[in-house]
């Protein structure tokens, strides 16, 4: 009994192993085709940008960027890629 | 553009938004910066945006089929996670005024040139691939094996799709 323990386990370790990468490809794979942010998810993680990065909220992230009053940066470029309002022509101050 | 970006890092992802509901859609990283691997005691660190539009395909033998049209791009490499930390980006945002052409502002100075990296350096169109490539190239960025050669393949298929700027 004692000689079958060790290559049981370790085929178990193997298959575990294997049962892993499988599940980290599933994973990756589903991180892939993640549903798009929603307009009001999208809000909020400009909000949550806006105020990490500018301490600001989206409102005020967006008056000032209609504005003109924000700098030609990348956060700021950036940031306005998740404005959901008509940005047809916006002023960079850079 | 996650293939692209998973053959350096799968530290995470881009992840499409749509800020309104009728209008273009927007890419933008789960992890707003993303670490990017490499040799150096500092990594460095990718942060970037695209925005796009779906549109319909009026090129010979694609008529009627429906093509992704990049409208706006930021992608900008630093030596730290924050904004200080930014050293070189490539812009395209055609509706900002007085800089619709794409771009790079370089994080340098000269005694004599006051502002040089505040300027709007003209460059072609830049594609996400041209960025991985130059950072596994020029800055030590690690990518997986394999990795260059599935970035350029995927800059050569994705410039021959391109309706402007991809060759």
């Amino acid at each position: 009994m004692s000689r079958l323990v060790g290559p049981m386990v370790g085929s178990l370790a193997a298959v575990s192993r294997v049962g892993v990468r499988l599940r980290r490809r599933v994973r990756r794979s589903q991180e892939d085709y993640l549903p798009p942010l929603s307009p009001s998810e999208t809000r909020q993680l400009l909000d949550t940008r806006a105020r990490r990065n500018l301490n600001m909220s989206a409102d005020e992230f967006v008056r000032r960027l209609k504005a003109g009053d924000l700098p030609d940066t990348s956060v700021v470029q950036g940031l306005a890629m998740l404005v959901g309002e008509d940005l047809s022509s916006r002023a960079g101050s850079r | 553009m996650n293939q692209a970006l998973g053959y350096v890092t799968r530290a995470g992802i881009w992840r499409s938004a749509r800020p309104r509901g009728d209008g273009p859609w927007t890419l933008q990283l789960t992890d707003e910066t993303l670490p990017l691997p490499c040799d150096r005691t500092i990594p460095w660190y990718l942060h970037a945006y695209l925005r796009f539009d779906f549109e319909t395909d009026r090129r010979p033998s694609h008529e009627g089929g429906t093509k992704v049209v990049t409208r706006e791009y930021i992608y900008s490499l630093r030596v730290g996670a924050d904004e200080e930390g930014e050293v070189l980006t490539w812009h395209w945002h055609p509706n900002v005024g007085g800089a619709p052409d794409p771009h790079v502002h370089v994080r340098a100075d000269h005694d004599d040139v006051p502002g040089l990296r505040d300027l709007h350096l003209p460059t072609s169109r830049v594609f996400f691939e041209d960025i991985l490539l130059f950072a596994v190239r020029n800055l030590g960025v690690y990518c997986r094996e394999g990795g260059e050669a599935g970035l350029k393949d995927l800059r050569h298929r994705t410039g021959s799709w391109a309706s402007w700027g991809g060759s």
